[in-house]
C-alpha cells in the first residue's frame, strides 16, 4: 500500500502548478503551418525504470525542439507526447494504445526490454514503428528490421557481454573473476552473455554467486565470494543490492576490485557507498569514438539546454538519435506515417550516402536529391537487417579517489566479435 | 473519436480482468471469512499453467517445460484447475490460521510463488519470461479490429465469473461462508464445518483467479514473473474497497473504476518536462480516492446489503404449498 500512497511533497506542489498552467495557458502558437506531426515517447516514468526515464525524456525534448527549430518535418511542427509505461508490460500496452489511438502518433520511441517485447505484435498490427533506446534484451537480437516495425538504437546485451569480456581480458589483463549476479531479468541476461563471451575468449569464472533481490544482508553470499579469494569481482547487480553488497564487503574488510555493469554506473551508487569504498570500480560503457563531431554537438546542445552534460551509459544519445533518424525517414519518404518510417529508417541511417550529423544537414542533403547516412550521437547508427546497431567504441570508466566516474580509455570496439 | 474508443476498449479489457479478480476476492474475503493477501499467486499460476499448456515448444535460447501447443479451451480448464489445486495445497497448512495470521501466511506464499516463477528456469524460463504468445481467434479478424474481439472475450469471461460467484453466494454453501464470516462459533453450532467450508471456498476462488490469469496472458501476449508481484494483490484489494466489499456490484465496478482512475490522467496534456513529475500523481490519485472513500463512504460505492428473509411469508408459503 505504501507504493500507492508514496509521493513527494515538492513534486506534488510542482504538479499542482503544472495542472494550473496546463489549464490556463492555451496551446502555444506554432511557428509552422499544418497539422503537427506527433511522436510518442513511451518510457517507465514510474516504476523500476523511474530513475532513468527523465534522462530519456530530456533527450526527446532536445531532439524535438531541434527539429522544430529547423523548420519541422516536411514543414510541419512536431509535437512530443510522453507517456508512462509504468515499467511494466500491461502499462506498455495501455500507454501504446493511448499514444496511437488517442493521440495519433506515428512512431513510439523508448520502451525498455520487457515493454518492447510485449509490443512486438502491436507494432506490426498497427503499423507503428516501436524503437527501443535502452532495452538490452536478447529477445530483440533477431526480432526486428524493416517490415517488423521493431528497432533498437542501443547495443544488445549479447554484444555488451563481449565488450565486458574483451575489456577485462585485453585492457586490464584480468583472466579470473568471481561473478556475482542479482536475480533480475536485466542483470541475469547481462551476466549470462558476459559469461559466455568471457569463457570463450579464455577467461575463467572461478565462482558464480546469485543474490536474491531485496535482501538487507548478503553476509553468507560474501563469505561464499571470499572463499574463492578473488582479486576482482564482477558485479551484475542493481543499485539497492549493489550498495548493500559493496558496503558489507567493505565492513568485513574484503578489498576486492569491482567490475560493474551499467546498473551501478551512476553517481548515486558512489554517493551511497562512499567515494572511498567505490574508488577503483570500473565499468565499460558504449560510446562514440573519441572526438566524434556528432557526439560533441549533441553533448554541447544537451548541456546548453539542461545545464548538465549527458551522462555516458544513460541512453540519452540513443534516444536523441532515434528521434532524429525517424524525422529524417519521414523527410525522405515525404510522408509521416508509420509505414513510411518503417520503410525508410534503415535507408536514411546508412551505410552509404552522404554522412550527416544533424536533422538540418540531413534535410538539406535530401532536398538536394542525395542519399543520406545519419551518423548518430551514440554511434554510426547503421541498423542491420534485424534492426540492431553495433557500438563504435567503448569507454572504460573508473571511479576516482574523489568519487567521480572518470574515463580511463576509449577503445575501438567496432571490430569486436558480434557475440 | 474512434481513437478514444480504441483506448477505452484497451483499458476496459484490463478493467474487466481486474473486475474478475475483484469478484473472486469478494467471494472469499467479502462474502466469506478468508482474508486473502495472496490472490496474485493463483492469478499467476493460472496464467503460467495456461501458457505452458498452449504455447509452442521452447526455442533454443529458452527453457521452459511443456509448451504443448494444446487448444485454448484445454488451457482455460488447466488455468482454472491450476489455480484451484494451488489453493488446495496452500490452504492445507494455512487455513488452520485465523484472519490476520492467514493474511500474513498468504502474503508469504504469494512471494514464494513469485520466487518460484523467477528461479525455476526449467519450468518458466525464469525472469526472461515467455513471449510471443498467441491470442485467440486472431487470424479470423482484421488486426485493427482485434481489440474489440479481445474485449468481447474478456467480457464473456467476466460474465461467467459474475454468474458463478453470484450463484455460489446465493447458495446454501455461500450462506454457510457468510455465517462463518459473521460468527464462527455460532456457525459451528449450526453444523457448519469451518475447515471443509473454507478450503472449498478457497479452492473455488483460486480457480476463478487462475481463470482470470488466462485473459491476462491474452492481453499482454507475454508472461514474466514481474507481472505477479504483491502490488497487484493490493491493487485488487484497493479496487474492491473502492467498489464496496461484500457487494457483487461493488466488486464489478471497483475493477473498472480503479483502472479508469489510474489512466484518466493520461488525458491531461502537460509540457514535456512536467511529464516526468506528472506520472507520479497517477498512483497518488488512487491513494486519494481510497482515502476519500474510506472517510466518506467506508463501505465503498456499493455498500453490502443485508439479505432479508421474510420469515412469516416463507412460513405461509410453505403452509399453502
Amino acid at each position: 500500500m505504501t507504493a500507492i500512497l508514496k509521493t513527494n511533497r515538492r513534486r506534488c506542489l510542482a504538479l499542482i502548478g503544472a495542472v494550473g498552467l496546463a489549464l490556463a495557458a492555451p496551446s502555444v502558437a506554432l511557428a509552422q503551418d499544418g497539422e503537427p506531426v506527433k511522436m510518442g515517447l513511451l518510457v517507465g516514468l514510474s516504476g523500476d525504470m523511474g530513475p532513468w526515464a527523465p534522462a530519456l525524456n530530456n533527450a526527446a525534448i532536445l531532439a524535438v525542439e531541434e527539429i522544430n527549430a529547423d523548420g519541422g518535418i516536411l514543414g510541419r511542427p512536431v509535437t512530443l507526447i510522453a507517456e508512462d509505461n509504468n515499467s511494466t508490460v500491461d502499462g506498455a500496452m495501455r500507454g501504446a494504445t493511448k499514444l496511437v489511438s488517442v493521440d495519433g502518433v506515428s512512431v513510439i520511441i523508448g520502451p525498455e526490454s520487457d515493454p518492447i517485447v510485449a509490443l512486438r505484435g502491436y507494432a506490426k498490427d498497427n503499423k507503428i514503428p516501436v524503437i527501443s533506446t535502452s532495452g538490452g534484451t536478447e529477445a530483440l537480437d533477431d526480432a526486428g528490421g524493416t517490415g517488423t516495425y521493431i528497432y533498437r538504437t542501443n547495443a544488445s546485451d549479447s554484444f555488451l557481454g563481449v565488450v565486458h569480456a574483451k575489456m577485462l581480458l585485453d585492457e586490464i589483463k584480468q583472466d579470473e573473476v568471481v561473478l556475482v549476479v542479482e536475480n533480475l531479468e536485466g542483470t541475469k541476461s547481462g551476466a549470462e552473455t558476459f559469461k559466455r563471451a568471457y569463457e570463450r575468449l579464455g577467461g575463467t569464472i572461478t565462482k558464480e554467486i546469485t543474490l536474491a533481490p531485496g535482501q538487507t544482508s548478503y553476509l553468507s553470499e560474501l563469505a561464499d565470494v571470499a572463499s574463492a579469494e578473488p582479486e576482482m569481482v564482477f558485479l551484475a547487480v542493481g543499485q539497492t543490492a549493489g550498495v548493500n553488497f559493496v558496503k558489507q564487503a567493505y565492513q568485513r574488510g574484503y578489498e576486492w576490485d569491482y567490475w560493474v555493469t551499467a546498473e551501478l554506473q551512476s553517481p548515486d551508487f558512489v554517493n551511497a557507498v562512499g567515494a572511498e569504498v567505490a574508488a577503483g570500480a570500473m565499468n565499460p560503457v558504449s560510446s562514440q569514438v573519441e572526438g566524434a563531431k556528432s557526439w560533441e554537438r549533441f553533448s554541447d546542445a544537451y548541456e546548453a539546454r539542461f545545464g548538465e552534460k549527458p551522462e555516458p551509459g544513460f541512453y540519452q544519445a540513443e534516444t536523441y538519435d532515434a528521434f532524429i533518424a525517424v524525422a529524417l525517414a519521414m523527410e525522405a519518404a515525404g510522408e509521416t506515417t508509420g509505414e513510411a518510417v518503417d520503410a525508410n529508417l534503415i535507408k536514411v541511417s546508412g551505410p552509404g550516402g552522404k554522412s550527416v550529423i544533424s536533422f538540418a544537414d540531413g534535410v538539406a542533403a535530401l532536398k538536394a536529391g542525395e542519399e543520406i547516412d545519419y551518423e548518430g550521437a551514440s554511434g554510426k547508427l547503421d541498423f542491420d537487417e534485424h534492426g540492431n546497431v553495433t557500438i563504435p567504441a567503448t569507454r572504460l570508466l573508473k571511479v576516482s579517489e574523489d568519487g567521480e566516474w572518470e574515463t580511463v580509455t576509449i577503445v575501438d570496439s567496432s571490430a569486436f566479435p558480434a557475440n | 473519436m474512434e481513437g478514444l474508443i480504441l483506448f477505452a476498449v484497451s483499458i476496459s479489457t484490463l478493467g474487466a480482468i481486474y473486475a474478475m479478480l475483484c469478484l473472486s476476492l469478494n467471494l472469499e474475503s467479502g462474502n466469506g471469512p478468508l482474508w486473502d493477501l495472496g490472490i496474485v499467486s493463483f492469478f499467476g499460476i493460472g496464467a503460467y499453467t495456461y501458457t505452458l499448456l498452449t504455447a509452442d515448444p521452447a526455442l533454443e535460447q529458452q527453457s521452459f517445460l511443456l509448451g504443448l501447443g494444446l487448444p485454448m479451451w484445454i488451457g482455460a480448464i488447466g488455468a482454472a484447475a491450476g489455480g484451484g489445486i494451488a489453493a488446495w495445497l496452500i490452504g492445507l497448512p494455512t487455513l488452520r490460521l485465523k484472519r490476520e495470521y492467514f493474511l500474513i501466511a498468504t502474503l508469504a506464499f504469494a512471494e514464494i510463488i513469485r520466487q518460484v516463477f523467477a528461479n525455476e528456469n526449467w519450468l518458466t524460463n525464469g525472469v526472461a519470461g515467455i513471449y510471443g504468445l498467441r491470442q485467440p481467434f486472431k487470424s479470423y479478424f482484421d488486426a485493427a479490429d482485434y481489440s474489440y474481439v479481445l474485449l468481447a472475450l474478456t467480457l464473456c469471461g467476466l460474465a461467467f465469473t459474475w454468474y458463478v460467484t453470484r450463484r455460489i453466494i446465493a447458495s446454501p454453501f455461500g450462506r454457510a461462508c457468510k455465517a462463518l464470516r459473521e460468527n464462527e462459533p455460532l456457525a459451528i453450532t449450526a453444523g457448519i464445518d469451518p475447515q471443509k467450508t473454507s478450503i472449498r471456498l478457497f479452492m473455488i476462488s483460486g480457480a476463478l483467479s487462475g481463470f482470470a490469469g488466462m485473459f491476462y496472458v491474452w492481453y499482454n501476449t507475454l508472461i514474466i514473473p514481474g507481472q505477479f508481484v504483491a502490488d497487484l494483490t493490493f491493487f485488487i484489494w484497493a479496487a474492491l474497497i473502492i467498489g464496496g466489499i461484500g457487494n457483487q456490484r461493488g466488486a464489478l465496478v471497483g475493477g473498472f473504476i480503479f483502472i479508469f482512475l489510474h489512466d484518466s490522467l493520461r488525458f491531461l496534456q502537460v509540457s514535456g518536462e512536467m511529464a516526468v513529475a506528472f506520472t507520479s500523481l497517477r498512483t497518488a490519485l488512487i491513494g486519494l480516492a481510497l482515502i476519500l472513500i474510506l472517510r466518506f463512504r467506508p463501505e465503498g460505492i456499493f455498500a453490502e446489503r443485508p439479505v432479508r428473509f421474510d420469515l412469516p411469508a416463507l412460513k405461509r408459503e410453505a403452509r399453502d404449498a
